[in-house]
């Protein structure tokens, strides 16, 4: 006899899925806060790029793009490892990459082989920022004047 | 970094620097020397200073002369 287990799975893996989908509200994974008959994790009603369960687990606002109102999209503030529901916390300006490890840095001191501490100094742009932004690579100061 | 009066230099002052010398990283503005002090030796400024730091913001380098062989050994 030929073995035909294969196929045969797949259809009925696609008979318990169209089971299971038939009434979606009826699902007790299924959650759809806004009726529009697509699960949340996959809808993004403001399209910034995060998903409606994404933006609940941040508690940024799926109904609107930038909830911090800081001129960022919620999902280029994720992308960018800042903050979508602080407006002082956003990406640079600049383009400079911000290090997902930034909070996680400790100071220790200033001197050779410590830790930094973290500056927050304005730069040319207008945003604020921060030393520990740069955690993931090597960063070199030079201190210089006008005159 | 301070303008010619001894000041913090505002946004305007460090635009026009960093487009003068086209300087693409950052350019802050250190009020009061703060930075700049943390990594002086004695407390006394140098300028122009040099510091390195490797990942996680180690210091390699505070305020003295910043090698080549330096910045190879900071790059992650």
């Amino acid at each position: 006899m030929k073995r035909t287990k294969r196929p045969f799975v797949l259809v009925v893996a696609s008979v318990a899925f169209w089971g299971a989908c038939t009434d979606k509200t009826q699902s007790d994974s299924f959650v759809d806060s806004d009726t529009d008959t697509d699960a949340d994790v996959t809808t993004d009603d403001d399209g910034d790029g995060l998903s409606n369960s994404d933006e609940e687990s941040l508690g940024s606002d799926p109904n609107v793009a930038d909830s911090d109102g800081d001129g960022w999209d919620d999902g280029e503030e994720v992308d960018g490892n800042t903050s979508p529901v602080d407006a002082e916390d956003h990406p640079y300006t600049g383009g400079w990459a911000i290090g997902d490890c930034r909070d996680a840095v400790t100071s220790t001191g200033n001197e050779v082989g410590e830790t930094a501490e973290d500056f927050a100094l304005q730069d040319q742009f207008g945003d604020t920022v921060h030393l520990h932004s740069f955690c993931d690579r090597a960063v070199y100061l030079v201190g210089a004047a006008f005159w | 970094m301070e303008n010619y009066d001894g000041e913090p230099p505002n946004q305007e002052e460090l635009t026009e620097w960093a487009d003068e010398y086209g300087e693409t990283f950052p350019v802050l503005s250190d009020v009061d020397q703060e930075v700049a002090l943390r990594f002086a030796r004695r407390e006394q400024l140098s300028l122009p200073s040099h510091s390195l730091l490797a990942p996680n913001a180690v210091v390699l380098v505070a305020d003295g002369e910043v090698e080549s062989a330096d910045i190879e050994a900071a790059l992650p």
